[in-house]
This record gives C-alpha cells, sequence and structure tokens, in this order.
C-alpha cells in the first residue's frame, strides 16, 4: 500500500514510517510531497495536516497511528512519550530521551534525504523499541 | 536594544544548553566539510535565518486566525501555543515567524487546530516590504526573550551559594531550553543564561561536583 | 594504525572509533575482544588500546575515552566537536546523564543498538556512523554563526 507524507521528514514522521511498515503494512511504500494537495490518489497520507492519520486532540501522529489501528502495546506508548516530545515538547510526558533523537533527526536532515533518513532510522526505532521494553521491564534506565 | 547588537545571522532556536558555560566558550571555527557528496539540506525552522540575501529582508511565515470567543478553552490553548513559539504579534488574530520547515510546520498545526476548534486560519508566506520593519519585528521579538532570559537568571542567582537539588538544576535546564527555542535572534543574555545555569550546576550537587571537575581538569592547560 | 578496546560497545567504543576514523586516523582498522585480551592484543597487533583498564586512551580524570581522545589529539578547538563531546559524555557517564539535554537520548539509542546486536560491534557501528555524524552536522550547525 501507498503512504504519503511531507517532505523534510523529522522525528514524527520518521517514527510513523518505521511503525507502519512494522506493525501496520509490512509492503508499504513511502512518498513525500511538497503540497497536500499532491498525495498521490489511493495513497494513505499520515502527518499532513487535514488527514486523519496526523495531530488530533494534542496527540502527535505516532500517537493517532497507535489509536486508530489500535496497538496497545506499552512498549510503543513508551516510544511514542518519546516521540511526542521530541517532536511537541510540551511536557506532556516526561521522556529525558526526547532531545536527543530531536537532535540526531535535524542532523539526519541536514545530510540525507528523506528516502535514506527513512533507510538509516529504521535500525534506530528498533533499538529503541528493544530499549523501552527493557525499561519497561526493569523499572528504570537499563544499564 | 540598538539594532546593531541584533544578530541577523543564523539564530538556532534549538538548545544550546552547554555545561561548559561561558568561561570555557569556545573558539568559534570554520565548518568542518560534512561527509562528501551530501548537500547541506534546508535549515531547520528553529534555524531559519532572517537576513536572506543582504539587502533584501527575508521570509516569513505568518497566521492569520479568527477564533469564536465562546467557548474561550480553545483561543487559550491556541494563545498558549503561539506564546511558547514565540511569535511576533503583527495584531490581532495575525502572528509571525522567521520561515523555515520547522515554524512553518508548527503554524500549519496550529492552524488545523483552529480550523479544527470552529475558527478559521490561513497560512502566508510574506516578506517585510524593508528591512527597517523587519528589524522592528526581530527587535521585538528579541526584547522578549531578553527578559526571559533575565529572569532566569535571577532566579539562577538566587539560588546560588547554597547547595541545590538536582531536580531544581533541571528545571531550569528544561525552562532554558524552552526559551532558546523560541528565540530567533539571540541577545547577549542568552550566552550569560547558560553561563548562569552552568554555574549553578557546578560544585553544587554530588553530580554537579563531578561536572566541575571535569570542567577543571579541562580547563588546565 | 590499529585500534582495540573490549568488545560489547555500547557508546563510548562506538564514538571512538567514529572519531578516530573521522580526525585522527582515516585508515584505522578496529578490533573489538574479550575484555582481559585487550592489554595483549594490543601489544599482539602493535595497536592502540581504548576505552579498557590500564588502556592507553581511556577514562581518567571524570572524563570518558572520547574526551580523552579529543584532548590527546588536540581537538578542542573544533567547537562542534567539544559540544559533541559533550552529549557524548553525557551518554557514556551515567553520574553524568543529565549534564546535556541530548544525553538520554544518545545513550537510549546506544543502548538499543546493544540490546539489538550484542558482540557485533562492526554492525552497531557500521548502523551508529550516520548518527554521529548527524549530532556531529547539528553541532556544527549550533557553533557556527553564519
Amino acid at each position: 500500500m501507498k503512504w504519503a507524507t511531507r517532505q523534510g521528514i523529522h522525528i514524527d514522521r520518521a517514527a510513523c514510517a518505521w511503525l507502519i511498515l512494522r506493525h501496520v503494512d509490512e509492503r508499504a511504500r513511502f512518498c513525500f510531497v511538497a503540497d497536500p494537495a499532491d498525495v498521490p490518489a489511493g495513497a494513505t497520507a499520515f502527518d499532513i495536516p487535514g488527514a486523519d492519520l496526523s495531530h488530533h486532540g494534542g496527540d502527535c501522529s505516532f500517537e493517532t497511528i497507535l489509536r486508530r489501528y489500535e496497538l496497545t502495546d506499552p512498549v510503543l506508548w513508551r516510544m511514542a512519550a518519546i516521540v511526542h516530545e521530541a517532536d511537541l515538547d510540551d511536557g506532556r510526558y516526561d521522556a529525558p530521551e526526547a532531545p536527543g533523537l530531536d537532535v540526531v533527526l535535524r542532523g539526519l536532515s541536514m545530510i540525507h534525504s528523506d528516502d535514506e533518513i527513512l533507510r538509516l532510522t529504521g535500525p534506530v526505532f528498533n533499538g529503541l523499541y528493544e530499549y523501552c521494553h527493557a525499561a519497561m521491564l526493569l523499572g528504570h534506565e537499563p544499564s | 536594544m540598538p539594532a546593531d547588537q541584533m544578530r541577523f545571522h543564523r539564530n538556532p532556536a534549538a538548545p544550546r544548553a552547554t555545561s561548559s558555560g561561558a568561561a570555557a566558550r569556545r573558539p568559534m571555527t570554520s565548518s568542518l566539510a560534512v561527509p562528501s557528496g551530501h548537500e547541506r539540506r534546508q535549515r531547520d525552522a528553529s534555524e531559519a535565518s532572517p537576513a536572506g540575501a543582504p539587502d533584501q529582508p527575508a521570509e516569513w511565515v505568518l497566521l492569520s486566525y479568527r477564533l469564536p470567543r465562546e467557548p474561550s478553552g480553545p483561543r487559550s490553548a491556541v494563545w498558549r501555543k503561539l506564546r511558547k513559539l514565540g511569535v511576533a504579534q503583527i495584531s490581532d488574530g495575525l502572528v509571525a515567524l522567521p520561515a523555515g520547515p520547522r515554524t512553518r510546520e508548527q503554524m500549519e498545526w496550529l492552524s488545523e487546530e483552529v480550523i479544527d476548534s470552529g475558527g478559521a486560519a490561513i497560512i502566508w508566506l510574506a516578506t517585510p516590504s524593508s528591512r527597517a520593519q523587519e528589524r522592528q519585528l526581530a527587535r521585538a521579538m528579541a526584547e522578549a526573550r531578553v527578559a526571559e532570559y533575565e529572569a532566569l537568571i535571577a532566579t539562577a542567582e538566587a539560588a546560588g551559594g547554597s547547595p541545590v537539588a538536582a531536580s531544581a538544576i533541571r528545571r531550569l535546564r528544561n525552562e532554558l531550553r524552552a526559551i532558546q527555542r523560541r528565540d530567533y535572534f539571540p541577545p547577549a543574555e542568552r550566552d550569560q543564561a547558560e553561563a548562569a545555569v552552568h554555574a549553578l550546576s557546578s560544585g553544587s550537587s554530588p553530580g554537579g561536583a563531578e561536572e566541575g571537575r571535569r570542567h577543571t581538569a579541562e580547563a588546565a592547560p | 594504525m590499529k585500534w582495540v578496546t573490549r568488545e560489547n560497545a555500547n557508546v563510548d567504543r562506538i564514538a571512538c572509533p567514529w572519531l578516530i576514523r573521522r580526525f585522527i586516523d582515516p585508515d584505522a582498522e578496529f578490533l573489538y575482544v574479550p575484555r582481559d585480551e585487550v592489554l595483549t592484543a594490543a601489544e599482539k597487533e602493535g595497536a592502540h588500546s581504548y576505552d579498557a583498564p590500564g588502556a592507553k586512551y581511556t577514562h581518567r580524570d571524570g572524563k570518558c575515552s572520547f574526551d580523552v581522545l579529543v584532548d590527546e589529539f588536540g581537538l578542542t578547538g573544533d567547537a562542534a566537536l567539544v559540544r559533541l563531546a559533550e552529549i557524548v559524555h553525557a551518554a557514556d557517564v551515567s553520574e553524568d546523564r543529565n549534564t546535556s539535554p541530548e544525553g538520554p537520548g544518545l545513550y537510549a539509542i546506544a543502548h538499543g543498538f546493544a540490546l539489538l546486536h550484542g558482540k557485533a560491534d562492526h554492525d552497531k557501528l557500521e548502523l551508529e556512523t550516520p548518527m554521529y555524524d548527524a549530532l556531529y552536522a547539528w553541532c556544527q550547525d549550533q557553533v557556527s554563526p553564519t
């Protein structure tokens, strides 16, 4: 299935792409548009203002996707806290990991194209999932 | 603030919180090359420069919006977010930020929120028609940040002299970072605020003492 | 030159190879060996040892190995690198985790890779190198006034 989002991906879009590939559509293909009107027919838009899978009720798009697809894995919600704070920085969650994730994505966007960013951050989010999983099992930051 | 003190070069609003402090301020060097074959992509919005070409004002992103007076909840929520972004208030229902990918995105989400709350909103990209007018906008924004930095410095200095809890330091660091994220035209007080928070954290708590020792070691020739 | 350290890298033993290859020894070859074999491997291979007890470049005076390499190889004039070192230090030294706001995030990234890949240190290095490139690019952007 085709998925579309805006160019210049940052933490929320990169995380959403990972989430979609891993938990929603393992054959997902992604395209990046400059204008919401350029979303191809038949593609599902995410993290574009006006789209269903975007910011609603204070959630970032990652959280909206978790809700829409009823993904209740608490590890994903722990990741969502980090993505939310990295993207929106509104203090809803306590996520000390957020600034570091934010800054890595900013740096990646200075060097790489959107496709490359998706390719490079897939492993990062895989690792982040394991980190969050371990943290929740331990009740604290894994060492 | 005198116009000639306005820094119109790139203005990272992303946090530059540093534990080195002003005393150990590093000399500026020319950038080492980014990996070859890759271009510097468009700057993040928080690093938008208002300078554009030397004689031209730069591009700004504007939000024009209208929200019903009642219920007041959505109006307050929007206004809180605008304050957090550090927008320039042009007039009632019209706010502006230096344009960049991040600021444009932030304004777009806000316009969606206004529309979802039953209001109307449009995002514009616009250029002030003169440098003088742009400087006025920038000065107003910088002065608002100066006030915030000065309040933070006062808090940090008041707390100094006796052991400060790690949680208090963290709060101050977070507050500093929040101000920096809406600081598009960094005044001198930005570095002073970083120094004040750093001074508080070195030597005032076990973790701070460790940090203080580290910087003592680094400062040694 | 060869550079040898303990296997099962987290922050320092990925960040240091990145630094070495990029700023100190572009042709560096990296060896990861069991903890007890670092010094003997260094002697046998004629390698520099780092981030291990008794190693040539390792934690001292509260600094992590990355900090020490930056100092020892005269890299403190690069403001962006010094800024990056603050982040790496915070990620590597648990008592100083919050001395840089970006520290916990880098720690999470590095630790996530370690959980996923265990002792496959060269895989980790390959996957994490772009992250350090990105952090360095961001740091350059922070310190450069243009």
